[in-house]
């Protein structure tokens, strides 16, 4: 029951599911989303997201971090037992860098908090389709204390530090540019911008750095 | 006489061997469940003295197993299970080897006196009081949280009473392990006590001691039983008391500061629901307080930090422009007096990226960069329409007084990055050491 179509065509609408447990703010989303986006489903707790986005195969669920029976985190693990291909964009209320660590690591793809414009979170979805992530300036500066004592690293396989680039990228975003402005910034093609947030992200899932998993243990992500 | 203590039906300790279970729920129970043993096994004669030696060890096997296992599978200290466990064992050893002569032996040797069954109980009493005193005052602290219990579920029953009722706030701490721990020594210790009372008194009866001598002994001992831990427990309760007065005074001191703070933006929420954007500047405020007193940060030391005087400008920023700034921090130092320019930088930075940024949101990120030059540096950007630097006109001197004369004034120095449709970012930088003059 997984999404058949991990790339699919950039020029029809994402197909979402938004999972919320205030039906006011879906109510929200749905109406600001409803141009530029497909809402196949909904949801307002952990079992019930679950289903539906089994069910539903979106291309992208919209997954707030706080929900009744477990939290985000419960829903991405099912997801993931389940190898449900849909990516997850995690919606916080909170600027909390905690809870948005927690959800990266259990493998959502981005995050934006609630206060994000109507036009910035359709551009989001959109980026969280074509599987790329989702970095605010908020998990940008938290990745960035995260690493701060960390080694300069040669190449981006290396999980226990920044490579110079990685780290200038972040720096970016942390400031507030959007990926576009930094491949001008820094000379490189918004691709390349993309892959080393992608290498970054997946540092952040998979490294054993102090403060990340700090974080994670007291979430429960490490077993 | 009800059964007002019982604790909750899925606590694991509810769960452990029958006697020890009636004796924790509820000692009118318990004193019930030994008369009602001494007379049946006064009944069955020399029968029931052998049930009577067979429970006592059965009782001791599982409660020595149990204790075992929790401390096995808890990895915690097994001070509590050690000492009852000596306890068990002397006791098995006193009964199980008559040739050295059983202390109820030497009680019932002779026509059972009232004085000398009591002495028994004392003797009993003196064998367990260490694993009560222990598993006592292991239990003070649960106890101290609990706003319900008699003294007697404080000191016998388990420390998480009707699971996570008695707002011991969630988190666990090792401490609660080793009160398990203690508690398990403890019940399974009142567990042995009390068969040991009806055997003394099955014995009692069979040398011929009078009914009331029978009778009284367990009442006597359970009466101790329960008085020794009630005693215990009025000592901790000028200690709870206390507790709770502290507790008290949290609570105001909590209550205050909402009204102080939270109510009050409440009241002006009412009166300007007419002016949305004032009402959502109060909100945004609001909350940047309540956010920095949740996370235990005092208010008032806020600006000795570079993060809290960062947040305090662009507070003053945002309540002037009805804009919204994050504010990010890289690496947080202490404020110095030459510090100050760099701050009013920062300030009229904002103002600027508030009054041209178009209603975009408004960044600012603050770092400290290591040697071979340290400086503070701060980074304010607005993702406006962005304007030609050379292009603005000789009168505007907000950017070039304000910003960058203020910043080499003080020995650093204000980079503006712009360009049209491109935003507009002015790093400021401050060295710690101010650069030789050109």
């Amino acid at each position: 029951m997984s999404a058949p179509n991990p790339n699919p065509d950039p020029s029809t609408p994402p197909r979402v599911v938004l999972v919320d447990d205030h039906e006011l703010f879906r109510s929200g989303v749905r109406g600001e989303l409803r141009d530029a986006c497909e809402i196949v489903g909904e949801a307002g707790d952990v079992a019930e997201a679950i289903a539906t986005v089994l069910r539903t195969a979106p291309d992208v669920v919209l997954l707030d971090v706080h929900l009744p029976g477990g939290g985000a985190v419960e829903v991405l693990r099912a997801l993931r037992a389940a190898r449900c291909t849909a990516q997850v964009l995690a919606l916080s209320v909170s600027d909390a860098p905690d809870d948005v660590v927690a959800v990266i690591r259990a493998g959502a793809s981005g995050y934006v908090t609630k206060t994000i414009s109507p036009a910035d979170l359709v551009d989001a979805i959109r980026t969280t389709r074509a599987g790329e992530p989702v970095f605010g300036p908020r998990l940008a500066a938290f990745v960035l204390r995260a690493f701060a004592d960390g080694p300069v690293v040669a190449g981006p396989d290396d999980l226990e530090g920044l490579t110079p680039r990685e780290r200038e990228v972040l720096h970016h975003l942390a400031r507030g540019y959007a990926y576009k402005q930094i491949g001008l910034r820094m000379d490189i093609s918004p691709r390349t911008v993309e892959s080393h947030v992608s290498a970054v992200l997946r540092k952040l899932q998979l490294t054993s750095r102090h403060e990340v998993s700090r974080w994670a243990a007291e979430r429960g992500l490490l077993e | 006489m009800s059964a007002s203590v019982h604790p909750g039906p899925g606590s694991r300790q509810a769960r452990l061997v029958g006697p020890a279970h009636r004796l924790r729920a509820d000692p009118v129970a318990a004193l019930a469940l030994v008369l009602a043993g001494t007379v049946a096994l006064t009944a069955l004669g020399s029968l029931g003295h052998t049930l009577a030696l067979s429970a006592l060890l059965a009782t001791t096997g599982v409660v020595v197993a149990r204790a075992l296992a929790v401390a096995w599978r808890r990895r915690v200290t097994i001070v509590g299970p050690a000492v009852g466990l000596s306890v068990y064992l002397l006791a098995a050893f006193l009964f199980a080897r008559p040739s050295y002569g059983t202390w109820a032996q030497m009680l019932t040797h002779e026509r059972m006196t009232m004085d000398k069954a009591f002495g028994g109980t004392v003797v009993t009493l003196a064998l367990a009081a260490p694993v009560l005193v222990f598993a006592g005052t292991r239990r003070v602290a649960g106890w101290r949280r609990a706003s319900v219990g008699t003294p007697w579920r404080s000191l016998v029953a388990s420390p998480e009473p009707a699971a996570g009722g008695a707002g011991s706030g969630g988190r666990r701490s090792t401490g609660t392990e080793a009160r398990r721990g203690a508690a398990e020594a403890a019940t399974g210790a009142l567990a042995a006590l009390v068969i040991m009372m009806a055997y003394v008194s099955t014995e009692s009866a069979q040398r011929g001691a009078s009914v009331g001598t029978v009778v009284l002994s367990p009442v006597v001992g359970l009466l101790a039983l329960v008085g020794a831990p009630a005693l215990l427990a009025l000592v901790v309760v000028g200690r709870r008391d206390r507790a709770e007065r502290e507790l008290a005074v949290h609570r105001q001191a909590v209550a205050a500061h909402l009204h102080d703070s939270v109510l009050q933006t409440f009241a002006l929420i009412q009166r300007n629901l007419h002016d949305p954007e004032r009402v959502r500047r109060l909100v945004r405020t609001q909350e940047r307080e309540l956010r920095t007193w949740l996370s235990g940060r005092e208010v008032d030391a806020l600006e000795a930090t570079l993060a809290g005087a960062l947040r305090a400008t662009a507070d003053l920023v945002e309540e002037e422009h009805g804009v919204t700034i994050e504010v990010e921090i890289l690496d947080d130092a202490d404020v110095l007096e030459r510090d100050r320019p760099l701050l009013d930088a920062t300030r009229e930075a904002l103002r600027n990226a508030a009054r041209h940024g178009g209603g975009a949101a408004i960044r600012v990120l603050a770092e400290r960069t290591g040697p071979p030059h340290p400086a503070t540096v701060v980074y304010v950007r607005d993702d406006g329409p962005g304007f030609v630097p050379d292009a603005v006109a000789p009168e505007r001197r907000g950017v070039r007084d304000s910003i960058v004369g203020r910043m080499e004034a003080a020995g650093g120095t204000a980079r503006i990055d712009t360009a049209p449709g491109a935003g507009t970012e002015i790093v400021l930088t401050l060295p710690d050491e101010p650069r030789e003059p050109r």
